[in-house]
């Protein structure tokens, strides 16, 4: 009997692992890459915007009261000075506002809480004009006293802030309603960091009455109403807020996000409609979402960039002509399709679409050719290949596999070293790495790539120097006509073009999924606009 | 039995510095730091970087910040956690009540199943039932705890819409699912527990007594035999109990549900040593104390125990 059983068994699995084998392409798969490449036609440099809709005549949308959405980062803090995550990025853009905002549609920088600014001496003084009227969630006037507290705060306690408190030499309230930035250099960026999530206003009497609390009280249109750290943050609407002004009060009245790690579980929950957004981290299973009836999944592009790097001072990659061989052995399609079933955008350089003075094209464009490559590795001190470690995040593990299965086509082999985020941050700032697969986030205002590319960049993890690069960074920072600037990073682009240091690789896609009831959305690139989200009842 | 109960107890300080010095040690051999999460995502330069590591005092010693962490801890003070900045207890027992609900409800789950099954089993070994259930058994162990999540949330929640998908709270229905998620991984362990002291039991000589005497069946298997083979079992249920008082990380993480696993483990990705060393030390102190607890029902349980401990552990 129990050898039966164990036969019953053993039969079992083995019809398991035949089963589990994978499928020769088929009609479905190439129908898949057909509709990838369409999408990816479609989506590129889109917002992801689905606006409220409004009751034809004589008809009346109801909607529901509360709307529940799940994120793959933890809530960690109710204020915006901590961290830079993602999801503390939703939380600020939900209770606070900024001095600017960067549209996403018209792709210009704009004022937000001061209604004009203007910069002097090539961008070394700025003088913000707040709108008048705006209150906080505790019923407190905005005034500019107010954004002296931020930085104040931000100085003294801010852990991710120094971006944009550093470079400030003195704050001068000149009345009410007006405020003055002296910096210590002229920068032309300055204001678009005012428009990230870690420069959001907060309220000085509300944080001295109440740090903790306080700390959480802005002008956007939700305030908290409960917050769990690592489990979730409930909102309730401020209808004060000056944010519904232009379109009338949301008819949601709670907004639950909470942080859920799974995205299996998370997309389970929009199919089973406990959840009305959940965000997909994971972009190779989004067309498998799309077939499901009831969900619509929505991308925006992404100024994230994936992309592989080499350190100059190992000695392989001290070799120009190594480099070179291994920017034409990389075959970014054919890794787009096998990483992210083609959900991305191939780039040539490392500054995104939106970003000032993007360039498209170069003197030498790294085309995938691998005689190319072997003519280069031939040419090089290596002639006959050499072996190195290739590092990156568990993550990324099918990145690495890939661009160490196309390397080994022209001779390099590559050992696959995997780690994890503070273990790939520490090596990269060490040095140890050799050759890696990271991702960097690039922004409209081109000085945010300097971490990335100066000789002292805290993500230059290739730990290159380009001289010329520093100054070009320094001096378009300081430029104060737009069209000058963006030629200066044009020029930025061809040195790390011909440095090759970083081979870009692609830009990936921001996706979520929505029930198909949910509307008032907007995802983008920056973050997640969400402030009028709402869902019409079925 | 006093003086048992409190050198357990004072066991419990060597414990508590081991696990801490470990915790400690390994948190700090791995690559990176808390500092590179939360500086991650922000334009921030190597200057500023090492700055926000030096105002958190990180650039300190490692031995420094240990006994700092240590004297601490023996005051009470567990710390707050680098990312949160909340106090490490108050995050703790937060999550802790969740924790226990769902351990009690896997261990009910488990009681349950695994019981009836062990003591049938035993009744009917070598039979096709006695074979079906310790390949029902065997299946609950060998299913991956977070794929038989998934099925369940497919099944239960999106096409039977019985329970919630996500673990919105600790009410009745958002436990149920969890539970047996958990429970079922529990019971092949206690099944077999079961059925092997049964089946040593069974062979004795006096339940065959007992069976002459005119005992029905009923009461022979459940009050003779099941309490006599009860001190085995009850030992397999105690440590899954305290093992599920660790908190189920993959259950947590598949089905939202706010327990201790998750925060621990995210204390571990994040390298927040304090918040992880927090976790782990309370963990070890609930786990020892449920130890206990179980070590004490064995005196009413077993006469010959609680002899044994009204005697200070000596022999005669």
């Amino acid at each position: 009997m129990k050898k039966v059983l164990a036969l019953m068994l053993a039969a079992a699995m083995v019809l398991g692992l035949v089963a589990c084998g994978s499928k020769p392409a088929t009609t479905e798969t190439q129908a898949a890459a057909t509709e990838a490449a369409t999408t990816k036609a479609v989506i590129e440099n889109q917002v992801a915007t689905k606006e409220a809709a409004t009751a034809a005549e004589g008809e009346t949308l109801t909607y529901k009261k509360d709307i529940v959405i799940a994120h793959h980062q933890a809530n960690v803090a109710r204020g915006p000075q901590d961290t830079g995550s993602g999801m503390q990025k939703i939380l600020g853009f939900m209770i606070f506002n900024r001095l600017t905002i960067f549209d996403p549609e018209s792709k210009e920088l704009k004022g937000s809480l001061a209604e004009s600014f203007e910069q002097e001496n090539g961008g070394q003084i700025w003088t913000f004009h707040l709108r008048k009227g705006i209150k906080f969630q505790n019923g407190e006037e905005l005034t500019a006293d107010d954004c002296l507290y931020t930085y104040e705060r931000a100085k003294e306690f801010g852990k991710s802030t120094s971006a944009w408190v550093d470079p400030i030499e003195t704050i001068e309230v000149i009345d009410d309603y007006t405020v003055k930035y002296t910096l210590k250099k002229a920068n032309m960026d300055f204001a678009f960091q005012m428009s990230t999530n870690q420069s959001s206003i907060l309220n000085r009497e509300a944080n001295e009455a109440d740090p903790e609390i306080g700390y959480g009280i802005g002008t956007g249109g939700w305030m908290i109403d409960e917050f769990v750290a690592n489990d979730y943050t409930k909102f309730k609407r401020f209808d004060e807020s000056w944010v519904w002004e232009e379109n009338g009060i949301n008819p949601t009245e709670t907004i639950t996000i909470k942080y859920m790690a799974d995205q299996n579980a998370r997309m389970l929950g929009v199919q089973a409609g406990d959840l009305d957004i959940g965000c997909i981290a994971n972009n190779a299973e989004f067309y498998n979402y799309q077939k499901i009836e009831g969900l619509n999944p929505v991308v925006a592009a992404s100024w994230s960039c994936d992309y592989v790097g080499m350190n100059a001072n190992c000695e392989y990659f001290k070799d120009i002509n190594v480099r070179k061989a291994v920017a034409y052995a990389i075959n970014k399609d054919e890794a787009l399709e096998i990483i992210n079933n083609g959900f991305g955008l191939t780039c040539k350089s490392m500054w995104c679409p939106d970003t000032i003075g993007y360039k498209e094209n170069f003197e030498e464009n790294y085309e995938y050719n691998v005689e190319k490559a072997k003519e280069y590795l031939a040419k090089s001190a290596y002639p006959n290949g050499f072996t190195c470690k290739l590092t990156t995040i568990n993550a990324y593990s099918l990145y690495a596999e890939t661009v160490q299965a196309q390397l080994a086509a022209i001779g390099i082999n590559c050992e696959v070293e995997l780690t994890d985020s503070p273990g790939m941050n520490e090596a990269g700032k060490a040095g140890t790495l050799e050759m890696y697969v990271w991702n960097s986030t690039m922004s409209p205002f081109g000085d945010f790539s300097r971490k990335l590319i100066t000789s002292d960049g805290a993500s230059n993890y290739a730990h290159f120097k380009n001289e010329k690069i520093d100054k070009l960074m320094s001096d378009a920072a300081a430029e104060g006509d737009a069209a000058k600037r963006a030629e200066l990073y044009e020029q930025v682009q061809d040195e790390l073009n011909a440095d090759c240091y970083l081979v870009p690789m692609f830009f990936g896609y921001l996706s979520n999924l929505t029930r198909d009831n949910v509307e008032g959305y907007q995802f983008t690139s920056e973050g997640y606009y969400m402030y009028n989200v709402r869902a019409i009842e079925k | 039995m006093w003086r048992y109960i409190v050198k357990r107890i004072l066991m419990l300080i060597p414990v508590i510095i081991g696990a801490s010095l470990l915790v400690f040690c390994v948190m700090n051999l791995a690559k990176g730091d808390v500092v590179s999460i939360i500086t991650a995502g922000a334009d921030m330069s190597n200057e500023q970087i090492e700055a926000v590591r030096e105002s958190m005092g990180l650039n300190r010693p490692l031995l420094v910040r240990y006994f700092e962490y240590l004297f601490g801890l023996f005051r009470g003070d567990f710390g707050k956690s680098a990312i949160s900045n909340e106090p490490v207890l108050r995050l703790f027992f937060r999550r802790f009540p969740a924790t226990v609900k769902l351990a009690i409800g896997a261990t009910l789950v488990n009681v349950c199943l695994s019981l009836p099954i062990g003591i049938f089993s035993a009744r009917h070994q070598g039979s096709i039932a006695d074979n079906a259930a310790m390949v029902f058994a065997l299946l609950g162990v060998s299913m991956p705890t977070f794929w038989l999540g998934l099925m369940f949330i497919v099944l239960f929640c999106v096409n039977l819409q019985w329970f919630p998908a996500t673990a919105g709270g600790t009410d009745l229905k958002s436990i149920v699912l969890p539970s047996i998620t958990l429970g079922i991984g529990m019971m092949a362990t206690s099944t077999r527990t079961t059925r092997s002291a049964m089946l040593d039991v069974l062979r004795q000589d006096y339940l065959r007594t007992a069976r002459a005497k005119g005992v029905p069946e009923k009461k022979v298997i459940n009050v003779h035999a099941l309490k006599n083979a009860m001190i085995p079992i009850l030992t397999t249920y105690g440590t899954q109990l305290a093992k599920a008082f660790g908190g189920g990380a993959v259950i947590e993480m598949v089905f939202a549900y706010p327990g201790v696993g998750k925060l621990l483990l995210d204390a571990i990705n994040n390298r927040d040593t304090t918040l992880a060393c927090g976790c782990i030390i309370l963990q070890t102190t609930i786990t020892v104390i449920v130890l206990l607890g179980v070590d004490i029902l064995y005196a009413f349980v077993d006469p010959r125990v609680k002899a044994q401990y009204a005697r200070g552990g000596k022999k005669k």
